[in-house]
């Protein structure tokens, strides 16, 4: 038997070459429109066949998909794709180039940053005005048997409730911060989660005595479970109130015409219908 | 085997253009994002969140966790891996399957897992609950989601170790007279030393990077259960160039673990586990 000849030997320079041809490939498979483009292209321009790209926040996707049903029967050319996620991921998604032609953010404070960052990214974009699509109030709830037998948002005050709420940081919990504020609660919370889901999750399960969610979420979890959970009746503090906007952007024909129809009046009977109030 | 050229520099012998081709494509796969996360840092702006409370708390905690569960993993994933190598029982094979399942499990599934079996309303968590033993919403209750996820890591790297191993010295060992404790300090233990530390620098990894089971299982309060993944998370909703800074804080902290646990001999260990058949110094 012969001996193997030796299949390769790089020196430093050649490996480093191939390195700089590798690293060429993969630039070219890179995304190009690194400047902010994809903001202006629309993915549809006529009501016929268009396509309408709606960046969603979770909260309002099945009531978002319901208005696009109703909208798609009356207008049966254009197909409307929705993106659900929290607002803080659809906005940096749409900032790195995904294409979006709708934005619905849950909170104004989302939209405001989004806009910013925007406008930092490309001073030369214009301005987008966002519109009020609806508002969400705040609600108690507590598992199907009240193990802590709370009876009103005072109760919330008691040592030894195991209360669950949004982080200040995020929408809902910056809205029970000033829900707390204004009726003067001085509450501990065990927990202060990251999303409304989180929150609902651990009440569902009896993990926490009691949470603060949206009234939607209230009215969704319990038309899936009419015994998921037991609502607490608590007063209306408008304060604490979260509006969430809507914002069109690409001069899209069908995107237009979807966001008057979400904005309008049969838009917001589907919205109340969830549980939503209307725009302040 | 490496060459040495002529200038003394050391060359790469014997790969095929292919093989070269591949791994530089894998590690730019790996190095360009952890780049671009470098690059975007506002390097500046470092110091100034590290000493602000919250992320200061959510590092110490994650690092307290890290170390805790490093010590459950290592305390009942090895003889749990000893077990699994070193004798035989019906189901065995199924075992060994469930106990590797936390690696390949969503960890939000982890999370429920853990909720229906130590949860208020779980399993044993009810049990518990009327002895006065609540978990949830404690440090104790991210400890234990951590470990759930982190030892079958050691497991795996000890089992792997032993069983390549074989059992030939044990014998040996026995033969000649030694008691079986002496056989497991003496024999045992030692030639596992190297997949032991794998799997202890793996299970340590994996707990500084655990957020879905957390969240799920035991919540998320500053200094308490808010680990640093759980607070990079949360800044990153209003603060997108804070998170970042706190991630590059997350990689420095996870860099100094590996940069350590090599520089301590662990090179050899995390090697020595992973070659099959080559046996701890």
């Amino acid at each position: 038997m012969s001996t193997p000849k030796p299949i390769a030997i790089l020196t430093g320079a050649k490996a480093l070459a191939l390195t700089g041809v590798t690293l060429l490939i993969l630039a070219a498979c890179g995304p190009r429109n690194a400047d902010g483009d994809a903001l202006g292209q629309g993915s549809g321009t006529s009501g016929d066949n268009a396509t309408v790209d709606v960046f969603v926040a979770a909260s309002f996707n099945n009531v978002v998909q319901e208005i696009a049903d109703d909208f798609t029967a009356e207008n049966p050319g254009v197909t409307i794709r929705l993106s659900p996620a929290g607002s803080a991921d659809l906005s940096a998604r749409i900032l790195a180039g995904a294409p979006a032609d709708i934005l619905i953010t849950a909170d104004e404070g989302s939209m405001t940053r989004f806009l910013d960052d925007r406008a930092e990214q490309d001073p030369q974009v214009e301005d987008l005005i966002p519109t009020p699509l609806a508002s969400n109030t705040l609600a108690l709830v507590v598992p199907k048997d009240n193990p802590a037998g709370i009876a009103s948002i005072e109760d919330l005050n008691r040592s030894g409730i195991r209360l669950v709420i949004c982080a200040p940081r995020v929408p809902c919990g910056d809205a029970a911060a000033r829900l707390a504020e204004e009726l003067n609660l001085a509450w501990s919370p065990v927990s202060e989660e990251g999303s409304v889901t989180d929150v609902l999750g651990k009440v569902t399960s009896g993990e926490a005595d009691a949470g603060i969610v949206y009234a939607t979420d209230v009215k969704a979890a319990l038309a899936n479970d009419s015994a998921a959970l037991t609502e607490i009746a608590i007063p209306h503090v408008p304060e604490s109130d979260t509006r969430s906007v809507v914002v069109q952007l690409t001069d899209n024909t069908a995107a237009q015409e979807f966001t008057d129809w979400l904005t309008g009046p049969r838009g917001l009977e589907r919205l109340q219908e969830a549980g939503f109030g209307a725009p302040e | 085997m490496a060459l040495r050229s002529r200038r003394g520099r050391r060359r790469i012998a014997g790969l095929p253009v292919l093989v070269i081709v591949l791994a530089v494509l894998g590690a730019v796969m790996i190095m360009v994002p952890v780049f671009a996360l470098a690059s975007r840092t506002d390097w500046l702006r470092v110091p100034e969140l590290i000493s602000q409370e919250a992320p200061l708390a959510a590092l110490l905690l994650s690092l307290r966790v890290a170390v805790a569960t490093t010590i459950f993993s290592v305390a009942f994933g090895v003889p749990l891996a000893m077990l699994l190598a070193r004798t035989d029982f019906p189901g065995k094979p199924v075992m060994r399957a469930v106990i590797l399942l936390p690696m390949v499990m969503p960890p939000v599934v982890s999370g429920m897992a853990l909720l229906t079996a130590l949860g208020r309303r779980g399993v044993l968590g009810e049990t518990l609950s009327g002895w006065g033993i609540e978990i949830a919403f404690t440090t104790v209750a991210v400890v234990v989601a951590h470990t759930f996820i982190a030892m079958p890591f050691l497991v795996l790297s000890v089992d792997g170790a032993l069983s390549t191993a074989g059992i030939g010295s044990e014998v040996a060992a026995a033969t000649l007279g030694a008691s079986p404790l002496r056989t497991f300090f003496t024999i045992t233990l030692p030639q596992t030393a190297p997949a032991i530390g794998a799997g202890a620098l793996l299970s340590f990894a994996r707990s500084l990077g655990e957020f879905g089971a957390t969240l799920t299982f035991a919540g998320s309060l500053q200094g308490v259960t808010r680990t640093l993944p759980i607070e990079i998370y949360l800044t990153r909703q209003t603060n997108p160039d804070a998170a970042i800074a706190l991630s590059m804080l997350l990689i420095a902290v996870a860099l100094a673990v590996i940069v350590v646990v090599y520089s301590a001999g662990g090179t050899r260990y995390v090697r020595a586990a992973t070659v099959p058949g080559r046996k701890g110094s």
